[in-house]
């Protein structure tokens, strides 16, 4: 989960980006406009609901190394929370995609 | 609910939103029927729990091999000894392309990996030999398939971890499935070698020939038996196969100077990328998989397809086809997340074996990689193939059809899955 954000930079995170390429210009700055306000919204909340989750279960133990469970669980904020200050860094730009040349 | 969820989802795949974001945004429409007070608990509750899991352990363990592989110089090897066994016959690189892949199948676990490793060296040498760039790329998507049903695979282990079913019983069931899938692409390449007009080499590889390529590839081709040896003989866990492959790869690697710093590192960024782009689906699914739960989906699901249950040729035909449609429109892991717990209960009513019902769900989950218009294989093929995308969907077809045939025999015939593990375990 701490990679999300450096995933999200790369452009490697899942995606179908087909439609997005093939629509007039300016309905494709809506969308990407969009994606990137939804991705803002969305990790913050993540990240807030995450951080909250920490304090409930901080009093459980991991049964391997026996260390406080919020340590394992600090991955979900902190990934979410990096995700959405990258994302807020780099803007509302088209996530970018891998060259794709025509065959011959 | 369920209709709302899929309207939202398929609205924000179709716009270009990473998968795991619109699963998310799914997640929240979907709390609007559960309650959006539960909403902050539920949440991160849920996503912790679909990744706090042991046996997904082996997930980045099985890439970083992987790749450690294909950085450390094996995957030429592998190549050299397939164009070796099979490179004389008609249309031989396409042979090439599947024995090749069969091969790979046995370190890797992921299909795109496999498309992109095999596209890089294999479609160029394809096209000057005669065949369509077109045929090149869909044949190198196609026969990755092998990669994820042949162990080790990394749909299984996810299959195992949610229906309890022993990961190594899934990677002795999916051997002969996958050798059916390569044999059947060979045929197919047979035809089209003809179609095309594409010519023969002139002369067989001597024995000699073939012993040293093999030879040369030994330390590749000892990996897969490390995998499945350990897991079967129960001297490990699938995890610690994982981390046993990763360690003999990094230590042969090291000492015969094939691999290097930089290419330790490209394998590390690699592992570390296409791991947190996986575990963020399976994060954000396990929400999503507890709100069709919540809805009883999976009951009421299972009351559809009562009728059926008497028959479990008939049950495993329509989760076929549901699978199918659903890994045209939905990213693999998110699929296989979301429809096993689905499956699992319809399947035990109609006494179907969840190592058989695990393989076709595995086979049909893979299938999805080279179906328009998500498939994630065609999309690496177009890309290391330099072909057209959209001629690319129009070309996959045949093969995407042999597959199907596969999946229907091997439907029909559930000893093609149950017979090796039932020798084993």
């Amino acid at each position: 989960m701490l990679g999300m954000g450096g995933v999200w930079v790369r452009g490697a995170h899942m995606r179908v980006g087909v439609l997005e390429k093939r629509v007039p210009n300016p309905v494709r700055r809506v969308i990407v406009f969009y994606q990137w306000l939804l991705t803002l919204g969305v990790t913050a909340a993540m990240a807030w609901f995450s951080y909250e989750y920490i304090g409930r279960v901080s009093f459980f133990n991991t049964p391997g190394l026996q260390i406080s469970r919020s340590v394992p669980v600090a991955s979900l904020p902190v990934g979410f929370g990096l995700l959405f200050f990258l994302v807020l860094l780099h803007g509302p730009k088209a996530v970018r995609e891998a060259e794709v040349e025509d065959d011959t | 609910m369920i209709a709302v969820m899929l309207a939202v989802m398929l609205i924000h795949v179709l716009i270009g939103v990473p998968l795991f974001l619109s699963l998310m945004m799914t997640a929240v429409v979907g709390f609007a029927f559960v309650g959006f007070d539960q909403m902050s608990r539920i949440m991160p509750q849920q996503a912790f729990g679909g990744i706090d899991v042991f046996a997904l352990m082996a997930i980045p363990l099985f890439i970083l091999a992987g790749n450690l592989m294909n950085n450390g110089n094996m995957t030429p090897r592998l190549l050299g000894l397939a164009e070796k066994l099979v490179g004389h016959l008609r249309g031989g690189l396409g042979h090439v392309n599947v024995v090749a892949s069969v091969f790979f199948a046995g370190i890797n676990g992921s299909a795109v990996a496999d498309t992109s490793a095999l596209g890089t060296l294999l479609v160029p040498g394809m096209r000057k030999a005669g065949f369509p760039g077109t045929y090149a790329a869909g044949l190198t998507a196609a026969s990755s398939l092998i990669g994820p049903i042949v162990p080790p695979s990394i749909f299984m282990i996810l299959y195992a971890a949610q229906t309890g079913t022993s990961v190594g019983a899934l990677f002795m069931g999916g051997v002969l499935p996958g050798l059916v899938l390569g044999l059947a692409f060979m045929a197919m390449n047979v035809v089209y070698a003809r179609l095309y007009k594409v010519g023969k080499r002139d002369r067989r590889a001597r024995l000699g020939e073939i012993w040293r390529a093999a030879l040369s590839a030994f330390p590749a081709l000892v990996a897969p038996f490390i995998i499945v040896a350990g897991i079967v003989l129960g001297v490990v866990t699938p995890t610690e196969s994982g981390a046993l492959t990763v360690a003999y790869v990094l230590v042969w690697g090291i000492a015969t100077g094939n691999l290097n710093v930089a290419g330790l590192w490209k394998s590390l960024t690699e592992t570390a990328v296409l791991t947190s782009a996986v575990f963020a689906i399976i994060a954000i699914s396990s929400i999503v998989s507890w709100q069709l739960a919540y809805a009883n989906a999976p009951q009421a699901f299972a009351d559809l397809l009562t009728p059926l249950v008497s028959n479990p040729f008939l049950t495993l035909l329509a989760i076929s086809t549901v699978t199918f449609v659903t890994g045209m429109f939905m990213e693999e892991v998110s699929a296989l997340m979301l429809l096993t717990p689905i499956f699992l209960p319809v399947a035990q009513l109609a006494g179907v074996d969840p190592v058989h019902l695990g393989i076709i769900i595995t086979l049909n989950i893979t299938i999805a990689l080279i179906t328009p218009p998500m498939g994630a294989c065609i999309f690496v093929a177009a890309a290391v193939g330099r072909v057209d995308i959209t001629r690319l969907f129009l070309a996959i077809w045949p093969f995407i059809l042999v597959a199907v045939m596969v999946l229907a025999v091997i439907i029909a015939v559930p000893s093609l899955t149950t017979w090796l593990p039932s020798i084993v375990f």
